[in-house]
Formats: structure tokens, sequence, C-alpha cells
């Protein structure tokens, strides 16, 4: 288990160059001049933009300013933000608490609606209870998240006045937020645990369970559910990836600080350093989890063996 | 349209159907954020009561305690550094942690504030300041001339990069005289020179902090001023926390609270919710144009409007084909119903447009004379038949194929499609090309390329010349000057030079305005409106007067619970 522990995550390395490369090439792309962004739009002197681009290597070649990126990458040394002039890995840290808190409430938004209703339109396919659960799980990845941001402040925080509408203090203040995040991922996940819950409902041991007298609640929560998590546990590892980057639009709306927002900012002020850095970083997170989400798989399932 | 409301109505049972189900893991966290308890008040949404009042921390000796006061931005801010605090964020909160030697009054008048007193050469190249005494930093160190030369000459520096370096363009030196005595010299004669001591170009930070600290002006460096509030911490991307300076040195003038927290809110809707429900309770600058009727309804908010200084207008290239023609211009002057469509997409919130840069925000103490000047400027009213003439005499008879350059803000964006649709009979065709509001900056103050570009343009001073000068001096015109109109005409820049060598306000407004006028003949440009300052504060605080240049004020200092 270690060694393969240790294995993966040297494999990391290629794919993390590769990835830095494809972002450095990316970037230095797109249109817009750092300098100028960097003088703050305003009046300047072409000796002034020429000392700027001097100072960040912005007048060096593109394979030497990679090469220097990447070298300060290695030592740990993410950079200096073109706009705030504050070292990225700091700009990191102070906004990354806020982020996580919001992944972990969407995802526990995610998994706590999902499930019931995963279950319960999985044992009751094709009736009246699965078409409403259907229904409203379907609502819920239907709608982006910047529209139901908007209308859950509105609602709850303007017109009821029952949750805060902006913030990042308290539980309370997270509640909107994450529901606004993690709704889209209800409707997949409520419908992968259906699957799964309908799969195992029909298998042998099932009907030996049934057969032995246990109850059908007892069925469902102790054989059949552990069998459809599998799934899903694979694909909330996946998600979590896309809850950091989808919560750009909710970290927006409910100003919230994390890095979603940075990394929105530092695209429109083509801030090469912190978008480089971001990308980075949830490349990282993707590769981390997607390693969590195999060892996991090993526990829960003993016929998967890792070596 | 339809099936959208019933989507609408739908997601917000579910909502409801989901809060109850989560409801539970909310409640039991939320007693730890006492702050957060205040704003579920309900629909009828009572001022905030000084509930969240500092019983936390330190109380300081301020003349009286008036709790915390919450503050919306629109964005986070660039740097707790003077030299960066250059936009709508950033400014109000810098400013009220480090002030100018000088400041504005709300006519645009210059006032003392860490100079006692200051007098110009006669030959207006040596400007003296005479520091007030006893004036000390947020660690009690004492303020000093060292300090104040130190300061202003930080913004000279081309390492630095400052913002605001350009103000000091035509300074020859930065000297203290004595202890008590601060002598600047200039080059030239210039006449915006008087101003700049009332902006964050005259601010005086600790020269011994800054030489200590390499992170200066950064969440873990700090600043170190002499203003109301000292910095207590930021949070980059979420909030600012500043609190009050028992030792100011005007205690009659201020701080009238403990704490101040800027929130960052860059969603217009949640500024708005949050003025709603009284979690913010202050706002200015930043009410998006397009909510601000239902604003204005709220009870509970005192809604105040002051004329700008900024103007939003279309910028045409007048450098190049095809809008080097000054009939194709004036064809689309005539084509569109400008005063309208003001009414109509900005009708409350700005000044309607006239053929000039400068708007009534800008004119100040010479009102009369510039009050005059602008009723004689030329009309290019709503003639569609005009415009068929002008377009006839063009170089382009049958119309032109063009790209407008624009980004979203709800104003521009809606003008640019009237001024699609209102020149299409005429054969011009308009694409309207949106951007972001950086990229705009980079195309506007980068290299020109581009036909027709609409942007906003706020003048820095209480001076009119800060909108005529940097969008009409040939001057400006190279990458990275101002000059986005590409407008070249030697007799306006005349005018504009020996302005700004003048100190006579009568001299300077006849020479102005008669640069107004050459340029209305010319019409390098269509002006969309010239935007009001705007400001909501909850009902329970007065005591700060709005003005057109707001942004440099120290707004916090005068700001009181009734």
């Amino acid at each position: 288990m270690t060694s393969y522990i240790l294995r993966r995550l040297l494999a990391t390395l290629p794919v993390l160059f590769f990835a830095s490369l494809i972002i450095f090439g990316m970037i230095h792309m797109a249109p817009g001049d750092p300098a100028l962004v960097m003088v703050g739009g305003r009046r300047t002197s072409p000796e002034i933009i020429a000392d700027i681009r001097a100072k960040y290597h912005l007048d060096r070649s593109l394979p030497e300013q990679y090469a220097i990126w990447l070298g300060g990458v290695a030592r740990g040394d993410l950079g200096e933000s073109y706009k705030f002039k504050q070292p990225v890995a700091g700009m990191l840290k102070a906004r990354l608490p806020i982020t996580l808190k919001l992944t972990a409430g969407a995802l526990l938004v995610a998994t706590v609606l999902a499930f019931p209703i995963g279950i319960l339109t999985g044992v009751y396919k094709n009736t009246w209870v699965d078409y409403i659960g259907s229904f409203f799980s379907l609502l819920g990845v239907a709608s982006p998240v910047f529209f139901t941001g908007v209308l859950a402040v509105l609602i709850f925080a303007f017109w009821l006045g029952w949750l805060p509408a902006f913030g990042s203090d308290s539980l309370k203040h997270l509640i909107l937020p994450s529901v606004t995040l993690g709704l889209n991922l209800v409707a997949l996940n409520a419908r992968l645990i259906r699957s799964g819950i309908i799969e195992t409902m029909q298998t042998d041991f099932v009907r030996t369970a049934r057969a032995k007298g246990l109850s059908g609640v007892r069925v469902v929560l102790k054989h059949a559910f552990r069998n459809a998590l599998l799934p899903v546990i694979t694909v909330l590892g996946l998600q979590i990836g896309f809850l950091i980057v989808g919560g750009v639009l909710v970290e927006y709306t409910f100003g919230l600080g994390g890095i979603g927002g940075l990394l929105v900012t530092s695209v429109l002020n083509s801030d090469y350093p912190v978008v480089q850095s971001l990308t980075l970083l949830m490349v990282l997170v993707f590769i981390v989890v997607n390693l969590v989400v195999d060892i996991f798989y090993a526990l829960l399932d003993p016929r998967v063996r890792l070596s | 349209m339809k099936s959208l409301r019933l989507r609408h109505t739908t997601t917000a049972l579910l909502m409801v159907l989901l809060l109850a189900l989560t409801a539970g893991c909310g409640q039991g966290g939320a007693k730890s954020g006492s702050e957060s308890s205040q704003s579920s008040g309900g629909a009828s949404s009572p001022a905030p009561a000084p509930a969240s009042s500092g019983s936390q921390g330190t109380q300081p000796a301020a003349p009286e305690s008036g709790g915390t006061l919450t503050v919306a931005l629109q964005g986070d801010i660039t740097s707790l550094d003077p030299a960066f605090a250059y936009d709508f964020a950033t400014g109000p909160v810098v400013n009220n942690v480090s002030e100018g030697l000088l400041r504005f009054a709300p006519d645009g008048k210059l006032i003392n504030n860490l100079a006692e007193s200051w007098e110009v050469s006669p030959d207006g190249l040596v400007y003296t300041y005479h520091l007030r005494q006893g004036v000390t930093f947020h660690d009690g160190s004492p303020m000093t001339a060292d300090d104040v030369v130190f300061s202003m000459e930080r913004h000279r520096d081309e390492a630095l990069a400052s913002y605001v370096a350009w103000m000091f363009s035509n300074v020859a030196s930065i000297e203290k005289v004595d202890d008590k005595t601060v002598k600047v010299t200039l080059t030239q004669p210039d006449a915006f020179w008087q101003y700049v001591p009332a902006t964050s170009g005259g601010h005086v930070i600790s020269k011994q902090y800054i030489e200590s600290h390499p992170n200066f002006g950064k969440p873990d460096g700090g600043t170190m001023g002499t203003g109301p509030f000292k910095f207590v911490s930021w949070t980059t991307g979420s909030e600012v926390v500043l609190e009050a300076n028992p030792n100011y040195w005007d205690p009659e003038a201020g701080p009238h609270f403990d704490k101040i927290v800027f929130k960052v809110l860059p969603e217009g809707t949640t500024r708005v919710t949050g003025l709603k429900t009284g979690e913010i309770q202050v706002s200015i600058g930043n009410i998006p144009v397009d909510q601000l009727p239902l604003v204005e309804k709220m009870e509970n908010l005192t809604v105040v409007k002051a004329p700008g200084a900024m103007v939003n207008f279309v910028a045409f290239n007048n450098a190049k084909p095809p809008f080097n023609d000054a009939n194709l211009r004036k064809a689309i002057a005539h084509a569109i119903d400008s005063q309208a469509i003001h009414q109509q997409i900005a009708g409350g919130a700005s000044d309607a447009p006239r053929a000039t840069l400068v708007g009534p925000g800008l004119w100040g103490a010479e009102q009369a004379a510039w009050e005059a000047a602008t009723a004689k400027l030329p009309v290019y009213e709503y003639n569609l038949e005009k415009a068929r003439q002008y377009l006839a005499q063009s170089g382009y008879p049958n119309g032109v194929k063009t790209t407008l350059i624009t980004d979203n803000d709800p104003v521009r964006l809606n003008f640019a499609l009237a001024l699609q649709s209102a020149v299409a009979p005429l054969g011009i065709e308009i694409e309207v090309q949106k951007v972001t509001w950086e990229e705009l900056i980079t195309y506007l103050l980068g290299n020109h390329d581009y036909e027709m570009i609409m942007d906003l343009w706020g003048s820095d001073f209480p001076d009119p010349a800060g909108n005529l000068v940097p969008m009409m001096w040939s001057e400006n015109m190279g990458e990275g000057g101002s000059n986005q109109l590409q407008y070249s005409n030697p007799a306006v820049d005349e005018l504009l030079v020996k302005q700004n060598t003048s100190t006579d306000p009568a001299e300077r407004t006849q020479l102005l305005t008669q640069a107004q006028a050459l340029a209305a003949a010319d019409l390098p440009f269509i002006i969309v409106d010239y935007p009001y300052q705007i400001a909501a504060f909850d009902k329970s605080l007065s005591g700060y007067e709005l003005s057109a240049l707001w942004y440099w004020d120290g707004w916090a200092r005068d700001l009181k619970r009734n």
C-alpha cells in the first residue's frame, strides 16, 4: 500500500510538469499587457513601463520566462502578483480556508440531499416518489449557480431576511453559498445512487438477505447502500475539483474571498503569476483527490487490490 | 419567458425545502457569529442598533463610541500604500488611514490639513508648506518634515511605479527647509500642482516605518499614517478592518466609530441586499445604476447624490479613418437622440450630455463663467435630415462599417446598443465589441488601436483641466498616454499649455472655455452623460458631505451617528 502511494505520488511529477507547460503557454497567448495593468492603467512614461518589464522579466523570451517561473515554483516561490505586488503563496494561503469551507459545505449539501433522494427514488423506482425526486434533482442541475445564487440572496436575505447575504463569519453565513453550489451536484449524485440501488436490489445477495427475513430498511441501508456507494465515491472525488472551480461565481455573489474569486480577478488583470499558480494548484488538487479516491476504493471494496 | 418564470418559483420552493433540511447544521454554529444575528431582523429591517459595538477588544478613548461601521467595497483594495490607492475601492479605505498635507472642501477648495498653511512664490515655481505641529503617527511617533519629504519623494522613484507618479512630472525638487517647513520647487508653473498635496500623492507616511517594513502596504506589512483610523487587518478578497485612532490630531472632527469593517462585495445585488438588511451601512460610489430606484425607496437609507467630475463618452479615434472625418462624426451625433436616451438609461443618476468633456460637477468656484460658456456651445440635436446632409458631405456618403469597443457597464452598454440602432438608417454599421474594464483600459491607454471606444474618465482635481488636458492635449497621444480621442488641434494645444502655466483662476477659465468651444466645433466625441457620485448611508448616520472628489476624502472621519 505504502509503496503504491509513493509510486503514485512520483507519477504526479511529470503530469505537473506538462500541466505547467500548457498553463504557461496558454496564459501567455491570451491578449492583454501585464505591464500596462501594473501601472494601474494610468498615464505613465515609456521608461516606467520598461522598468516594470525588466523587473518582472517580461522583456525576456518566453522559454526564459518559463524557466524562471518553474525554477521559482520548484523552490516553493510562486512569484509576486503583478497587481497586488504580494507573494502569491501568501495570497493563496489567506484565501484557501474560505474555498475549503465552501467546498466542504457544498459537498455536504450534495451528499446529504443526494442520498435520501437517490435511495428513495431507487427503492420506489417508477412510482410517484421517483418522479418527484427526479424532477427536483434535475431542476437543481438545470439552474446555473450565478442564477441560483442571486435568487437565493433575493429570497432569503432581501425579502425574508432569514440569512445573511454575504460573508463567511459563521456557519449560518455559509448556508446560502453552500446550497447554491451544492445544488448542481445533487441531481448527478442522486441519479448515480438511484441506479446503484436499483442494480444491487436485483442481485442474489440482496434476495438472500430478504429471504433470511431481514427487514426492507435493513437490506437497503446495510447491503444495497454499501454497494451503491462505490461509484458515488469516485464521482465525489472528481466533484471536489469541480466545486473549487465552480465556486468562482458563488464566491463572487456572496462576497467570499476564496481562490475562485482571485482566479477571476487575476485573469482579468493579466496577473500571470497568480493565474499560473492557481491553475497548477487545481491540477494538483485533482491528482491528489484521485489518489485518495483510489485508496478509499480499496478500503471499501475488498476485490480491489492496490499493487 | 413563461417557462423561465416557472423555474424561478420552483427553484425557490426547492430552496425552502433544502433549507429546512440543512437548517440543523447551520443553527448550531451561528452562535459564534454574534454580529450576524442582527441582520435577520425581517423585512422591516430597523436601523442596525449598535449591537455590534466594540465590547470586544480595547475601547479607544474616542470622543464618542459609535460602534462598528460596515462599508461595502465593490472590489478588493490594491494596496495600503497611498502610491497605489488610486481606484474607487482602495482610495476610500486608505484615505482614512493616511492623510495629505491638504484636503478638498466639498466645493473643491483646498483646505489645510497636515500643513497648517502654505504659499506659492509669485513666479508660481516654489510651493512652501508649513507643517502642523504635534501630529503623531499611529505608533505615537511625531510627524516630521523628513517624513513629508520622504513620502512625496517616493512617487518620483521610477522603481516604485507609483500610480500617481505623473502628478510629479513638473517637480524639480522636494526639500526640507527646517523641521516645520517643506519646499517643493517646480521646473515650470503647473496649475495642477496645487491640488497634489490633497490627493494620495500628498499622503504622509512614517519614513521609519516604511524603511523597516519591506512589505509595507501589503496585508502583513500594514501602513503607518496619521489618519483618524488605524489599520488592523486585511484579509485579501474578503475584508479590511480599521479601528479608531484615539490620538487623532483633530478630535473635534472625528473619529466617531470604534471600528470600520470594509466588506469586499463584487456582486451589486448582494451590496444592495446588505443595505436593506442593515448588514451594510455605507455604500459610496458603488450602487448599481439599474438598482438605484430600488435603493432610493428603502426607508432605512439616506441616498445622497453629488454632481461628479466624471464623463461617460464615446471617443472617436480622430487620428485615422474613418473618424478623422468631422462630417462623419457630426452625422452620427445628429442621428442619435442623446437627451432622450440619457433620460431612459441614467435619468436620475447623471447630468444630461452637452458637447464637452466638462460636466457641471467640475465647474467649481468658476461656475458662472463655465455655465455661460457651456450654454453657448453648439448643440448637435437629434435630426436625421441634418445627419444625412453631413453624411453626404463626408467621405463616406454610403455609410461605413466600424467597431465600438466598450465594457459591460449598464449605462455604457445600453448607450452602445442605442447608438448602433440609431445610425443604422444612415447605412453606418457598428459592431459592438464588449470587453472587460481592464481590457478597455489597455486599449484606451495602450496603443490606441481602435476606431471608436466608449469609456469613463474622471478628473483627479476639482478643475475642468483635469478632463481637458489628459484627453485633448496632443502630447498625450502616444502609447500609455491618456488622449484616447487621439485628438490633435494646435489651437487647443496652445490654450491648454497656456492655462497650465497660469495661476489666475479667471484667466484659466477663459482659456479653458475657449479650448472647450474649439473642441465642441470639432466634435471629437459623443458625450453620454456626467455621472453623479451617489452614496447610501444608513438613516442613523450623518455628518459627511459627499462631493465630486469624495475619492480623495478621509470621509469616515466626519461621519457619525445622529
